[in-house]
């Protein structure tokens, strides 16, 4: 019998999306359970550690995104052949998660001027150094995916990240990154991914 | 033949020190290549974000101490008995990870006001969140170790951010959190820890 997963979420993307994805590209069923944000203070007290996501398995309540996003890749085996191979899909994935962590800071910074700078600094160095490696990766890789020869939770973490970027006040454009657009064409149009993609809720990030 | 290990970083335990702690652990030889300040300029160049730590291995060079961590975990048997054990193991790590950098913003905060909002942000929110936590899986665990009944690489990411948090000056009052006293004992008493820790340089972070 199938293991029963439910994860909980606001009903965005956010921070909680590329576990989805996991789920998703594996075609494992699951509840995707979207907490309104009127729900939330009820909700609060009743997740491991006052925040979202976190994922329900074996009777257990576990947080953080990127564990819960590793964890079910390792499950669903969407994470390399090698250890080797899962050491390459995480420091790409430490990557991702400082380019993000740049963005909600720039998200949230009210001083005006410390906005800009942050934008900046965000577009001149932090875009070069992530997109920079990731593209250098891909053009080591002629299958196109990030490592070995098939979709990996690290192609899937960058599609979502690509996806929040697009439409982010910083205005960065990966077209400097002719593999990493490649990229996303070609996971996007996995079957599994472009159904998902093509059915899931559409909302403001 | 035996696989040859290179880890590159500063002479500081800083971010760079768990790898240190899983070849102790493991009892595996490596090369611990402690890179001078005025000797870095010209390295900056050959690593492959211009930054430490950098792990050589298979001809190949990886960055990102976490992800370098856990590749050694999983090469070394350091990681829990499941997927599911490696995700609670995660979880930990990035908890520790968050409070790592908190701790790192605050200290390289130059505003003397804004320094000192973080440091009571710091005591009120981040530690209690992050060491309750901790508290609380070490309380679930009869075993005195983060997860199962043997030593993991999350045992050895806590008890390096112990280190530094006593290290930068009271960040951390461990009486407030028994469990996790105990659990520093444990580990660091360890024979292959207690020997390491015995003969590690000795540096001021």
């Amino acid at each position: 019998m199938g293991k029963k997963y439910v994860y909980h979420y606001f009903n965005v993307k956010g921070r909680g999306e590329t576990p989805r994805l996991l789920f998703a590209a594996a075609g494992v069923e699951y509840k995707d359970d979207r907490v309104e944000f009127s729900d939330w203070p009820k909700v609060k007290g009743t997740t491991p550690l006052g925040a979202l996501p976190y994922l329900e398995v074996d009777g257990q309540k576990i947080p953080e995104s990127v564990a819960i996003a590793r964890y079910l890749a390792n499950e669903f085996g969407l994470v390399g052949k090698s250890n080797l191979d899962k050491a390459k899909i995480d420091v790409l994935i430490d990557q991702m998660i400082a380019t993000r962590e740049s963005m909600v800071a720039i998200k949230y910074e009210k001083d005006e001027a410390k906005k800009a700078e942050l934008m900046k600094k965000f577009n001149e160095e932090q875009i070069p150094k992530c997109f920079g490696y990731i593209e250098k990766t891909l053009s080591e890789n002629s299958s196109g995916f990030l490592v070995g020869n098939q979709v990996t939770w690290g192609d899937l973490a960058l599609i979502d990240l690509d996806g929040m970027l697009i439409n982010f006040e910083t205005s960065t454009n990966l077209d400097k990154f002719p593999k990493v657009v490649a990229h996303r064409k070609k996971v996007e149009a996995l079957p599994r991914i472009s159904t998902y993609l093509k059915n899931r809720p559409v909302t403001p990030f | 033949m035996e696989r040859k290990y290179v880890y590159r970083y500063f002479n500081l335990k800083g971010r760079g020190e768990t790898p240190r702690l899983l070849f102790a652990a493991a009892g595996v030889e490596y090369t611990d290549d402690r890179v001078e300040f005025s000797d870095w300029p010209n390295i900056k160049g050959t690593t492959p974000l211009g930054v430490l730590p950098v792990l050589e291995v298979d001809g190949q060079q990886f960055p990102e101490s976490v992800a370098i961590s856990r590749y050694l975990a999983n090469e070394f048997g350091l990681d829990g008995k499941s997927n599911l054990d490696k995700l609670k193991i995660d979880v930990v790590v990035d908890l520790l990870i968050a409070t790592r950098e908190s701790a790192a913003n605050m200290h390289f905060e130059q505003d003397e006001a804004k320094k000192a909002e973080l440091l009571k942000k710091f005591h009120d929110e981040q530690i209690p969140k992050c060491f309750g936590y901790i508290e609380k899986t070490l309380s679930e665990n009869s075993s005195g170790f983060l997860v199962g009944d043997q030593l993991t690489w999350g045992d050895l990411a806590l008890i390096d951010l112990d280190h530094l948090l006593c290290n930068l000056g009271n960040l951390i009052n461990l009486e407030n959190f028994p469990k996790v006293a105990a659990h520093k004992k444990q580990i660091e008493a360890l024979p292959q820890i207690s020997t390491y820790l015995k003969h590690r340089p000795v540096t001021s972070h």
